[in-house]
Parts: C-alpha cells; structure tokens; sequence
C-alpha cells in the first residue's frame, strides 16, 4: 500500500506541485485566484501547450526539438502573409488559414527534421539547431524584418476570441485559443496513449534494438513523430499571429525553452521511454503559473527566465536521479 | 626458478554464482603459461582478478614474492601486468606512437607534449621488433594484425613483467599469427611472464611451456606442456556428468520449416546451407566468433547477406528486416537480453504484446487493451512467470522469469521457428530446467527450435541434432547420438 502511494505521488508529483504553486500564490495575492485571472493565464499557456504537446513524442523516442519556436514564427509569418490575400475574410475562412498554414509550414520543417535524422544520421540535437536557425532566416527574409500588418479583424478571433457573452463580460468569458488547444492536446493524448502508433513510440524510446527486433518500423516512427511535433509548433505559430493580428518574424523567440521545460516537468524523461502529453500540459500550467505569480508579485521578467530555466535544472536533475535509482 | 607471480587460494563469488573455487597458479618469468577451458570455465574471471578488474572474494594475488591488494587496473598496471585483450584497445584516431604512449607521454620540460621523443622512441621499439610500420602512421589504417604488434610495443615500452593475451589469434590469419609468435619469442627473451589464453588448442604445442585448465570456476590440472597430449588436455576440459536437468524428449521430426542455402557475408559466414524441421530442436555449437550468431541475425532480417536463400516451409522468401522474418512467424531471442531483448523500465505487459500489437489493433489504429490484458495475463499464468502482476516493471524480475517474458513475446506473435541465442545465460540453473521444458512443449506442438548455445553440456542435452560451426562456416553436423563433447570440440576447433 506504501508504495503505491509513493508511486502515484512520483507519478502526479507535477498536479501536487501545481496545487501548492496555487496555494501559495493564492495566499499572497487577491488577484491570482480569481476566476478571471485564470481562465487568462489558460490562454497564457495554451501557445506553450500546443509545442509541449508534439515535443512531448519526440522527447520520449530519446530525441530533442529545440526548432519549435522557430518553426512557430515561420507558420505564423505563412499565415499572416496568406491572411493578406483574403481582405475581407470570414471567421471560417481565417481558420481555414490559419490551420492550413500551420499544418503545412509545421509538418513540413517536421519532416525535414525526421528525414535529416533518419534517412542522413544526423543527431536531433544539431538538425532541429540547424532548423531552428533556417526558420528563423526565412521568417525574417520573407518579411524584410517587419512585421505584417493589415490583417482583417476577424483573423484574431481563433487566438482572440472568446465565446459566450455574458453583461457582465461582454468580449465572452472562455478564450477560443483555449477550446482549440484543448481539442488539439486531447487528440495528441489520445494518439500516444491509445494507438498502436503512440505504444510504439514508448517502445523505441525506451530501447530502440528491441523494437526493431521486434518488427517496428523505427525510422518511420522517428519520422511521424517529427512531423508531428513540427505541425504543432506551427499550429502554436498560427495562434500567435492571430492573438497579435499581424505576423512578427521575432515571435516566439526562446519557447523552445520553455517546451521542453514544460515537458521534462511534466515527467518526460529525457533519456527517452516515459512521458505523456497530459501531464506534459500541467508542467505548462506550472510554468504560467510561476510566470503569472511572479508579474503579479512584479518580479522582472529577466529573473523569470532564470528562475524557468532553474526549475528545469532541478526537474531533470530528480529524473536523473530517480533512473538511477531504479538500476 | 622462482615464480613470479602466484595465484593463492582464489575465489571469486558473484551473486548466485561461484565463478571461481580455490585456485592456485604459479607462472613463471620467461614462460608461456596457457589457460584452457569451455567458455564460462573461469578464464576470464581469472584474469581479471590478476589486472585488478575484480577483487576476489578470497586468496591472494602474490608477485614476486609480495601480497599485492588491487583496487583497480591501474595499479596493476603500475606494477607491470599488462593485458591485451580479445578487443584491442587502440585509439583509431591516433597515430602509432601515440597509442604507444596513451597515458604515459613524454613531456617537455614547460609541460608540453614531448612529440619528438615520442615519435623516436616509439619507432626505435618498432625497429627493435621489426616491424614496417612508420611511429606516425594512424592506427585507423593498420590492419588488425599490425594494431596487435602496436599492442606488444606498447607492452615492450612499458617494461611489462606480466602480459596477458585474451585470444590473440582469434582475428589473425596464420601468416599473421606466426608474425605474432615470433613477438612472443621475444617478449620471453626479456623474460617475461605470458599468460596465454586461446581455443586453439594446436598453439599450446607451438608457443607454450605451461598449460592450466579450468572447468566450472575449478583448477583441473597444471602441466608442462611437453608432458601431456591434445587429446588429453580435451579430456580434462570436458567430463560432467548430464542427468535428467535437460528435460530431454524425444521429438518427432515433422515437415522441414526453414532451409537455408549457401548464405555467404564478407568476413562473417561463408556457404551456410542447413534445414530445420517442426517437431526438433536443432542446436547450433561452435566457438565464440565462429559466425553463428551472424548466420541467425541474417536468417532474421536483423543484417544484410551478400549470397544465398532462405526458404520457408519450401517455399523462398525475402527477408531484409525482422519485420518480415515476424511476418513469416520466425521468434528471435537475442543472446542480450538486457540490451537488445527487452524494455527493461516498461511492465511485463507491454514487452509481452510488442510484436503483436499492429497484428491486434482495433479500427483506427487503437490498442486493444482488453486483449492485451487477457492474453498477458493467460501467458504470465502459463508459463509460470514469477512476479506480482502484468503491470510489474521488468528491471524488478530475475533472469530466468525475464527470459520466459522473452519467449512469452514471441509465442504470442504466433511464431513457429524460434531462434534462441545464448537462452540460458545467465540463469539458474532451476530456471534452466524450467525453461528447457517450455523449449520442449513448443517443440511437442509442432514448433521447430534453432538453439546457437556455447554451452555444450546444453546442446549435447537438448538438441535432436547438432551443427557446429568454425570460422564462418559450418564444419560438421552430428545426430544426437554422434553428439558428444569430445566430437563437437574436435569440429568446433580450429587445428590449423
């Protein structure tokens, strides 16, 4: 009985870390509990959610993405530069775009990296560098280095939007970014956890001759999954550009960082084998939170990131020290 | 003559297993002392403990005279003994002289490297050795047998007393290995001490003085060389009574399953023809390097072959990856288990469905999880897997049980020819004996076995036929009856 206690709380450390953040940050500022407050800071984390969800697969085949946040700029310059070819678009047809462009800018930088890493040999860590660095070039050459401008209001109401007005709220109480992360994240929960597919990605993470041996097409898999975590970057793109209503080539600059912080918090081991989307989406509700307390308590933001990248340290320092421990 | 190195009373215990019992070995300056043994006799335990590798568990490591305590190879290294092993340890990269001097370079008076004196000294001991190799030469471009004489001179420039060699020749050719051999001469001129392990048993006449042999962790005999002869050295390396351990049944031979024609790959296996039957276990012996895992990476799809055919059930196929040796229901069980037979972090419950999830999805691609449930648990029940639940973790479970998840996987895949490499390494032996009757069982209902085992009271016990492999190809196959230790060792050896 002991240890499965002790198991389900190594397993949740992260809900049980995120309600104390809660608490804490609950006690000592009015603002932080209010209802208001947090369906925003759901809207806060919903872009970092959209990147952990597909880096989630890549890091548990062993693998590493640090071009998310580049690949999310280019997506949203493609969305915002197709967005000025509708002037006066409808909602529909703005998230037909919007998606469009992020699937295919996504799934395309994606697959470029799974092709790099599976047909050439070359390792995760420098290709997604050198697609980080790629995507990034382009985002500014397409552009000039301005950002674009001129976009038809109704290309904000997937990243801006809210539904359901009330007197009292009349722009609507619950953010379309959050109902559109939610269903995305759900369907990337349910591939890794349900499939045949998602059990094969735990499979070569966790020892990639035995799935060979075992007849998984590891290359392919390695493959999907890169894709996969590329069309979400860029639907996290997508999302930035519509929340802006313009397109910034220096969007999402370092939110690689904290994709994969989110990740490892949420228990995705690095070495490969472990993890899930679902929990992956609380180490980015923890992230927000500690962004959100720390503005609210008016900490700068300069000590934000340091104390973000901190955390991270410490995330995989335990995880490290937990495989140990099981050997 | 004095020795100048004395193994005491040395044993050597790992969880579970006494490696080794007692032993007591004096070698002697200037001589060649030859350990023999099957594999798992204790020779490599053995000289592990004389390099500081492992501490034993009881007795002494004496040398010349004092107790020496290692704690690591270092100091013994420090002390003058030296090994040079089966894998050669040179750094690719590097040119000669530098892998000559790794770890012990010459340094200029401002603590920069002493590249001249390097150079010249290295090539003076190439010279001394008569050797055609230029100090500045990458080792990358040196073929196995001349990265070997860099080992020597290695040897030679750090004075060594002691030098052990692990299987020198396994890699050589015999113009090579008799290159090696006047090394040899040389190193015994300077008195040193050699101790010399191989499977060649022909060697021991050639180069060595002194000759030990070990079975089961135990001293046998020790004897001048000139006094004893082959057959008897083959003798006394053999000689263990097998009882009921092995489950032995007689099988009935059924249609012919898998038949494989003149598989040939560069450097690995040479003409490899055999066929395998339902209903028979057919095991494969031979020395460590002699091919017979490569033949049954190939036969899986795991690596390329450059000639041949497989066929299956009569019929031929192509097989380029395990995904389709699973296809045509063939099992592997690798001879790693811990590397390359299981996720040792997941549940018994996801190792054991593997294979067969895609074989048992639902629409859509979903896992069924009902099934899985279902069929692990029936199995876990089965074949008597000893652990809490499905859901148990497999880094938790013993060997044997780890093993019988292994073959739990593939007999859920449906597979009717199992290749089983090594299956019983590292197992007890009441696990063994379970596991030889589950070999049994699937052999009863029509399964057909190819076992590739170094054990040979194993394969004498357990096949209903024997191949015995030697450097590449096949050199003989023997029926149950013809099986004997003596008769595969004699195939199994190389005597040129």
């Amino acid at each position: 009985m002991n240890s499965k206690i002790k198991r389900w709380v190594s397993k949740n450390v992260v809900v049980i870390v995120l309600i104390i953040l809660c608490i804490v940050f609950g006690l000592s500022n009015d603002t932080f509990l209010s209802g208001r407050n947090l369906i925003n800071l759901t809207s806060q984390m919903s872009i970092n959610a959209l990147l952990a969800a597909g880096l989630t697969f890549v890091i548990i085949l062993g693998g590493i993405d640090i071009s998310v946040g580049s690949v999310a700029a280019l997506a949203g310059i493609a969305s915002a530069m197709a967005g000025l070819l509708f002037p006066d678009m409808s909602i529909a047809t703005s998230i037909v775009i919007l998606i469009v462009s992020g699937v295919v800018v996504g799934g395309i930088s994606g697959a470029i990296n799974g092709l790099m890493i599976t047909k050439f040999r070359v390792v995760p860590m420098i290709t997604t560098l050198a697609m980080m660095s790629i995507a990034r070039g382009l985002s500014y050459i397409l552009t000039g280095g301005q950002p674009v401008y001129g976009l038809h209001n109704n290309f904000a109401w997937l990243g801006a939007g809210r539904l359901i007005k009330t007197e009292s709220m009349p722009n609507g109480i619950i953010p379309v970014i959050t109902i559109f992360t939610f269903i995305v994240v759900f369907l990337m929960h349910t591939l890794l956890s349900k499939t045949v597919f998602g059990r094969h990605v735990y499979a070569v993470g966790s020892n990639r001759q035995v799935a060979h041996l075992s007849g998984i097409h590891v290359n392919k898999v390695v493959f999907i999954s890169h894709v996969l975590c590329g069309i979400t970057a860029g639907l996290g793109g997508i999302c930035v550009a519509s929340k802006l209503q313009n397109g910034q080539p220096a969007a999402c600059e370092g939110y690689e960082m904290f994709a994969i912080a989110a990740t490892v918090l949420g228990g995705t081991s690095l070495v490969g084998g472990s993890g899930s989307v679902g929990r992956a989406i609380f180490g980015c509700a923890i992230i927000a939170v500690i962004n959100n307390g720390m503005n609210l308590m008016q900490i700068s933001s300069y000590w934000q990131k340091v104390v973000i990248v901190a955390i991270i340290l410490a995330a995989v320092i335990l995880d490290m020290s937990q495989k140990k421990n099981s050997k | 003559m004095e020795p100048i190195l004395q193994v005491k009373n040395i044993s050597k215990s790992f969880p579970g297993v006494e490696a080794l019992t007692n032993i007591s070995i004096d070698f002697y300056p200037g001589e060649v002392h030859a350990l023999v043994g099957e594999n798992g006799a204790g020779k490599s335990t053995l000289i592990k403990i004389i390099s500081g590798v492992y501490i034993p568990t009881r007795g002494q490591v004496i040398l010349n005279g004092k107790e020496m305590n290692f704690k690591n190879p270092r100091q013994a290294l420090d002390e003058g003994i030296s090994v040079i092993h089966q894998e050669l340890s040179i750094a690719n990269d590097l040119t000669v002289a530098e892998n000559i001097f790794l770890g012990a370079e010459p340094v200029q008076k401002n603590g920069l490297l002493d590249r001249k004196t390097m150079n010249r000294d290295a090539q003076e001991v190439l010279d001394f050795m008569k050797l055609e190799l230029k100090a500045t030469d990458l080792a990358r471009e040196l073929s196995a047998a001349q990265q070997q004489m860099v080992e020597i001179a290695k040897v030679i420039t750090k004075k060594s007393k002691i030098v052990v060699m692990d299987e020198p020749t396994s890699s050589l050719s015999e113009h090579e290995i008799n290159a090696l051999f006047k090394q040899i001469k040389i190193l015994k001129e300077k008195n040193v001490a050699i101790i010399y392990i191989t499977h060649r048993l022909k060697e021991l006449f050639e180069i060595c003085e002194r000759v030990t042999v070990l079975r089961d962790g135990c001293h046998i005999k020790t004897r001048m060389v000139k006094d004893v002869t082959e057959g008897e050295i083959v003798a006394s390396m053999v000689g263990r009574e097998i009882g009921n351990f092995y489950n032995r049944k007689r099988h009935t031979q059924g249609k012919e399953m898998l038949r494989v024609e003149g598989l040939t790959r560069k450097k690995a296996f040479k003409d490899i023809s055999f066929k395998a039957f339902a209903g028979e276990i057919l095991g494969i012996s031979g020395l460590v390097g002699a091919g017979r895992t490569e033949v049954m990476e190939a036969v899986f799809g795991e690596t390329k072959f450059d000639e041949g055919k497989i066929l299956i059930e009569g019929k031929e196929v192509k097989i380029t990856s395990p995904r389709e040796a699973i296809a045509h229901n063939i099992g592997l069980v690798t001879e790693d288990r811990r590397k390359t037979g299981l996720m040792l972090d997941a549940m018994i419950k996801e190792n054991i469905v593997l294979p067969s999830l895609t074989k048992h999805r639902k629409k859509g691609g979903f896992l069924d999880k009902n099934w899985e449930k279902k069929v692990s648990t029936e199995y876990m029940d089965k074949l008597k897997i000893k652990a809490p639940d499905i859901y148990t973790i497999l880094n938790t479970l013993s060997g044997g049980n780890q093993q019988k998840v292994i073959l739990a996987k593939w007999l859920i895949a449906e597979s009717k020819i199992l290749i089983l490499d090594e299956p019983t390494r590292g197992i007890d032996v009441n696990a063994k004996s379970e596991f030889y009757s589950l070999m049994n069982d699937f052999v009863k209902k029509g399964g057909c076995i190819i076992m590739v085992s170094s054990e040979l009271p194993e394969i004498i016990g357990v096949s209903d036929r024997v191949l015995v492999m030697r450097e590449g190809r096949i050199s003989g196959e023997l029926s149950r009856e013809e099986a004997t230790e003596q008769s595969i060792i004699q195939l199994a050896s190389v005597h040129s």
